[in-house]
């Protein structure tokens, strides 16, 4: 019992305690010295301006030709073809470019969904892939007169398509831009 | 021969103790001259010393540095907008001096800042009461008045240039020096 109301009696002390607040108490002066005040400061960061990505891409043609093995040309004389060539894709020059309009570093990172269609197994091959791009020069020096940064990604295709694909595409590229880390 | 000496000391005491004789002034009166006597008066003026009692009272004193903020990007412009100065600010109210005179004199209240070494920080005191703006207020006395309407002026501190790193929190000392006031 004893216990139990020692306890209680903490209790109550212990939620009787008043916070005290360092308001500054008022100072009597009776002029033969002075009253010091200290001054205190608090350094605090201005607020960094909030990413803003914007991105201008631009694409090159994005057709590729994929040509069937030739046997070449049948010679009689020798029942011989000559000429043979080989299936491949047409030489191409495609890219993508990215411009960077932010006021952050991007990166750009393309990826490729084949088209899911009969004699399609056509596939691309990016160059330069996930490439960053510095923020615009002038959202870290407004006095800059430099242009935007760019990258360029190149697109190469790669597989084949055979001789049952009647389609169009054969796939879609996706462009995904991240702030740079 | 004890007691012979004892009377004796007894003797020498009693015969060293002096006896004041008030001399007794007189008149001569008469029926047709009556007495007079003049009296005389002294004054001699109640002593009053100065007494300084000041209370000063004053707010936190805390200060905040804020670095600039350059906006925000716009792609199309290539430009900032809502950019923000770097600055000093603090809470209303909380870089106020109060100084309420509570003596029997006028009195000169002076206050000066000494910032702290390595800072190159810039002040200002602003009187509500003054225009000088140059950290002295002059408070009339307060004999004659309640003491709850004491004579009282405030003065803002303010902090109005320089920066301060984000390790440092002293800024310095603020000094209020209290004078009798001779005007």
């Amino acid at each position: 019992m004893k216990k139990i109301v020692s306890l209680l009696l903490a209790l109550v002390m212990v939620m009787s305690l008043s916070v005290t607040a360092f308001a500054a108490e008022p100072v009597v002066n009776d002029g033969t010295k002075g009253t010091d005040i200290t001054v205190g400061g608090e350094y605090k960061a201005g607020d960094s301006s909030k990413a803003v990505v914007s991105v201008n891409i631009t694409w090159t043609g994005m057709s590729f030709t994929y040509n069937g093995a030739g046997q070449g040309t049948w010679d009689a004389g020798t029942h011989t073809y000559t000429g043979s060539t080989e299936a491949g894709w047409a030489a191409s020059n495609a890219s993508i470019t990215v411009e960077n309009h932010s006021n952050v570093g991007v990166t750009a990172t393309c990826s490729f969904a084949k088209a899911d269609v009969t004699g399609n197994n056509a596939g691309l091959t990016f160059g330069n892939n996930g490439a960053t791009v510095a923020a615009h020069p002038k959202s870290v020096d407004t006095a800059s007169t430099e242009a935007a940064k760019s990258a360029t990604i190149t697109v190469t295709p790669n597989g084949s398509l055979d001789s049952t694909f009647t389609g169009d595409s054969i796939g879609t590229i996706t462009v995904t831009i991240a702030q740079a880390q | 021969m004890k007691k012979i000496l004892s009377l004796i000391l007894a003797l020498a005491l009693v015969m060293s103790l002096s006896v004041t004789a008030f001399a007794a002034e007189s008149n001569t009166a008469t029926d047709k001259t009556p007495g007079t006597k003049v009296v005389t008066g002294t004054y001699i003026a109640g002593s009053t010393s100065d007494v300084i009692s000041v209370n000063i009272e004053w707010g936190s004193m805390a200060f905040t540095y804020t670095g600039a903020s350059a906006g925000t990007w716009l792609p199309d412009s290539h430009s900032y907008s809502g950019a923000t100065e770097a600055g000093w600010s603090c809470v209303d109210g909380e870089n106020v001096i109060t100084i309420t005179n509570h003596s029997n004199v006028a009195v000169k209240a002076t206050a000066s800042f000494a910032k702290a070494d390595g800072t190159n920080l810039t002040h200002s005191f602003t009187e509500t009461s003054e225009t000088a703006n140059d950290g002295v207020v002059a408070l009339a006395t307060a004999v004659g008045t309640q003491v709850s309407a004491a004579p009282s002026a405030d003065i803002v501190f303010n902090i109005t240039g320089g920066s301060i790193s984000a390790d440092s929190n002293n800024l310095g000392t603020i000094t209020v020096t209290i004078a009798k006031s001779t005007t």
